[in-house]
């Protein structure tokens, strides 16, 4: 028998074979209509339903768009403050203003005396001029080595 | 309803009433277009969704230059080629055949309700190029026109009468192989 004559003439073979699962042609239309947005049986009143507007349309995916950078934006902010928070130390925090008033309280003693030792008598509004070598003698017999070291790394 | 009354609700202005009509009328037969076409259910059932998707969006911009029937054929086989286009660049990744796997897809395929000549038939046609597929499948199961075919694909009907021809003649051959 001739293939071409079968497969042209069996009725059979036009048949479709495959299946849909159970309910899903019956529930397609309703599907396919709630993603476009319509839900069915509001149909009938179309005539008071707008058509979807130009301006929406064209608009849409722009704001979609500006939506999300502004989101991604502000996630991006988001995360930058939170990490500059983490490396700040807290506003609230007692042991920091303890530290800091510690520090201001060395440096000014620090100073305080070297300007005392030199007896600058100049020393009202202009900032005080000091003799690089005189500053350094004096440092070498106040202070250890390991002392100013410590010291320069505290005002550091 | 016949197209050209959905036409009409349409340019009334009644957009979502012409598109529920051309869903309740088209819906099913477009599934079983794809569903031929990709043969997995699900497969299936997006590109339908995707295909109404874009007939929604495109709607506005039907100039009635074709068949409303041939437009939406002409959405819903693009949609299942590119579908069966990027299954093919995903293969050769995987070092698969598709086509291979379709095949053997339906063998196993709990939603394949055919006898044994049927599933040697639908194998074969799983072997076939997408274009040629989607050739045969309008035209032999849909017995659908070579001049709406041609509308529908954007082809010559010189051409789709030789692609349909080649089909013909490979599916013949895959069928003398299995023994029919």
């Amino acid at each position: 028998m001739n293939q071409q004559h079968d497969i042209h003439d069996n009725p059979n073979l036009k048949r479709n074979p495959f299946k849909a699962p159970e309910g899903y042609l019956e529930s397609l239309e309703e599907r396919i209509l709630s993603l476009a947005g319509i839900v069915e049986g509001e149909e009938s009143q179309e005539d008071v339903i707008p058509s979807r507007g130009k301006w929406y349309v064209i608009l849409k995916p722009a704001f979609v768009l500006a939506c999300t950078f502004g989101l991604i934006f502000g996630m991006g902010y988001g995360v930058l403050r939170l990490t500059n928070t983490l490396n700040r130390p807290s506003d609230t925090d007692d042991s920091y203003y303890a530290t800091m008033i510690e520090k201001g309280l060395i440096k000014s003693s620090f100073i305080y005396s070297i300007e005392e030792d030199l007896e600058y008598d100049d020393f009202n509004d202009e900032d005080p001029v000091f003799d690089e070598e005189e500053v350094v003698t004096w440092l070498a017999t106040q202070y250890s080595s390991m002392e100013l070291a410590q010291l320069y790394y505290e005002e550091k | 309803m016949e197209d050209s009354d959905i036409i009409g609700l349409y340019k009334s202005g009644q957009t979502e009433r012409a598109f529920t009509f051309i869903v309740r009328k088209y819906s099913e037969r477009l599934y079983w277009h794809i569903r031929q076409m990709v043969i997995d259910h699900n497969d299936a059932d997006d590109i339908l969704q995707e295909t109404f998707i874009k007939v929604w969006n495109a709607l506005p911009a039907f100039r009635e230059e074709s068949k409303l029937y041939t437009w939406l054929y002409r959405i819903a086989t693009n949609e299942s080629l590119t579908f069966l286009k990027r299954k093919k660049i995903r293969a050769t990744f995987t070092f698969c055949d598709p086509e291979v796997d379709m095949a053997s897809f339906i063998e196993t395929d709990p939603l394949f309700d055919g006898d044994q000549l049927q599933l040697s038939l639908q194998k074969a046609i799983a072997t076939l190029p997408p274009k040629q597929k989607s050739v045969f499948i309008m035209r032999y199961f849909h017995e659908i026109k070579y001049e709406e075919i041609s509308e529908i694909m954007g082809i010559s009907v010189g051409a789709l009468k030789a692609s349909y021809h080649h089909a013909f003649n490979k599916v013949q051959e895959y069928l003398k192989k299995e023994g029919y």
